[in-house]
C-alpha cells in the first residue's frame, strides 16, 4: 500500500500533459546496456516507451501495488519487469549502466536521509561509468579534491547536476 | 571592496528590525569560553553586544572593509577584534568553543561548494564539543511572489529593489539612485535538507533546530531556521 494507490486508476490521465521527458530518458536508454532501472516507475509511462523503442529490458521499481498493476497491464509482452520496492533501499542482481528517476519522483523522499538513501542505493546499483538520471557517476567526472565528507560532496554534487537536466520541468 | 560596502553607511538602520537574534547569540556566548568567533560580522551588531554583555573577546570576520570600519568605530574599547577575511577559508590561532554566523549571512555563499567551505572552516576552528550556530530564512514562495519586482523608495532619492531567481535559489537586493544601480547583494537560500547535509558533510551534528530565537521548536509554520550544530567530542 502506498499513497499513490489512490492515483493509480487515472494516473495516466493526470500525467498526460507530461511528455517532453520521454524522449530524453529513451535517448539515455539507447546509450546504455540493458537492463535499465527506473525508480518510482509507477504505471510505466517511461519504462514502457523505453522497452518499446530500445527493445531493452527495464526493471521498474515502485512501492504502490496499484500503480504497478496498471503498469503490468499496459506493458503487455514488453520486457518490463515491475517490482514492488522502496527506492531508498532497492538492489539489483547485477550492476547496471543506467538508473533513472523521472517526473520529480525524488521529491517524494522527505528528508536529507531519505534522499541520501536513494542516491546511495543508485550509486551501489551502477557500474563504474554508469549514469543516474543523466548524471555521470563520479568515476567518469573530473576528480575533485577529497576533504572530510568527500563522498557526500560528490553525491550531492551529482544531485545538483541532476537538478540541472530536467526536461519535463523546463517544458511546463 | 565587497558588495556590502554600498550598504555600510546605513546598514544599522536597515537592520534595525532584527533584534531578537541578539539575546540568542549572547546566551550561546555566555556558555562558551572566549574568544567567540563571528562570521560575516559586518558592523558588529551582534559581536559588540556579545562583548559588552559577556565581557568575552570576540573575533569578527568580514570581507567588507567599509562594514568593518563602521564596526571598529562602534566597538570603541570593547574586546572586539574585527578582521578582514572570507568566511570560506577563515582560520583562528587556537580552536574555539563557539562560532556564530547570524542574520542569514551564510546565504551569501552562492553554491554548495561555497557553503561547504564555510562549514568545513567552522568545523576546523572548533574544539571538540564546540558549537556552530547560524540562522537563515525559510524560503517562502508566498513572500517571494509578493516582493518580486518590488522597489522601495529610501530617503534621499535612493531605492532598493527585490528580484527573485528561483532557478538559482537566489534573491537579489539591489540599491540605486535614479536610473543607476549602486550594488546588489545576493542571497542563495537553502532548504532544511541542504543545511543538514552541510552539517553532516562537515562532520558536525545538529544539536538543535529552532523555529525562532526564543527557541520554539521548528515546525511546518516556521519562517526561520535557527540551527545549533556541535562538533562531536569523540
Amino acid at each position: 500500500m502506498s499513497d499513490y494507490d489512490a492515483w493509480a486508476h487515472d494516473y495516466d490521465l493526470w500525467a498526460a500533459g507530461t511528455t517532453a521527458d520521454v524522449p530524453f530518458y529513451v535517448s539515455l536508454a539507447h546509450e546504455a546496456a540493458e537492463p535499465i532501472v527506473e525508480l518510482a516507475a509507477g504505471t510505466g509511462r517511461i519504462a514502457i516507451p523505453i522497452a518499446r523503442e530500445t527493445g531493452k529490458r527495464v526493471i521498474g521499481i515502485d512501492r504502490s501495488p496499484a500503480m504497478l498493476a496498471v503498469g503490468r497491464e499496459r506493458a503487455g509482452d514488453l520486457p518490463v519487469d515491475f517490482r514492488l520496492g522502496d527506492f531508498r533501499d532497492f538492489t539489483v542482481e547485477q550492476p547496471v549502466e543506467l538508473v533513472i528517476c523521472p517526473a520529480r519522483s525524488l521529491l517524494h523522499a522527505p528528508s536529507l536521509a531519505d534522499k541520501r538513501a536513494v542516491f546511495d542505493a543508485a550509486a551501489r546499483a551502477l557500474k563504474p561509468g554508469g549514469r543516474f538520471g543523466g548524471t555521470p557517476s563520479p568515476s567518469t567526472r573530473r576528480s575533485r579534491p577529497r576533504t572530510a565528507g568527500g563522498d557526500t560532496s560528490a553525491r550531492t554534487g551529482a544531485g545538483r547536476r541532476l537538478g540541472t537536466c530536467r526536461p519535463s520541468g523546463a517544458s511546463t | 571592496m565587497a558588495d556590502y560596502d554600498v550598504w555600510a553607511p546605513d546598514y544599522d538602520v536597515w537592520a534595525a528590525e532584527m533584534t531578537e537574534d541578539v539575546p540568542f547569540y549572547v546566551s550561546l556566548a555566555h556558555e562558551a569560553a572566549e574568544p567567540i568567533v563571528e562570521l560575516a560580522v559586518g558592523t558588529g551588531r551582534v559581536a559588540i553586544a556579545i562583548a559588552r554583555e559577556t565581557g568575552k573577546r570576540v573575533i569578527g570576520i568580514d570581507r567588507s572593509p567599509a562594514m568593518l570600519a563602521v564596526g571598529r568605530e562602534r566597538a570603541g574599547d570593547l574586546p572586539v577584534e574585527l578582521r578582514e577575511g572570507d568566511f570560506r577559508d577563515f582560520t583562528v590561532e587556537q580552536p574555539v568553543e563557539l562560532v556564530v554566523c547570524p542574520f542569514r549571512s551564510l546565504l551569501h555563499a552562492p553554491t554548495w561548494a561555497d557553503k561547504r567551505a564555510v562549514f568545513d572552516a567552522a568545523a576546523r576552528a572548533l574544539k571538540p564539543g564546540g558549537r556552530f550556530a547560524w540562522n537563515a530564512f525559510v524560503f517562502s514562495p508566498f513572500v517571494a511572489a509578493a516582493n518580486h519586482g518590488r522597489r522601495s523608495e529610501l530617503e534621499d532619492g535612493r531605492w532598493e529593489g527585490v528580484r527573485q531567481v528561483p532557478a538559482d535559489n537566489r534573491v537579489d537586493l539591489t540599491r540605486g539612485r535614479g536610473d543607476r544601480a549602486d550594488g546588489t547583494v545576493r542571497l542563495w537560500w537553502a532548504t532544511r535538507s541542504e543545511w543538514e547535509g552541510l552539517v553532516e558533510a562537515a562532520g558536525l551534528e545538529v544539536e538543535a533546530l529552532y523555529g525562532w530565537f526564543d527557541r520554539r521548536p521548528f515546525d511546518e509554520d516556521s519562517a526561520e531556521f535557527v540551527f545549533v550544530a556541535r562538533k562531536p567530542t569523540a
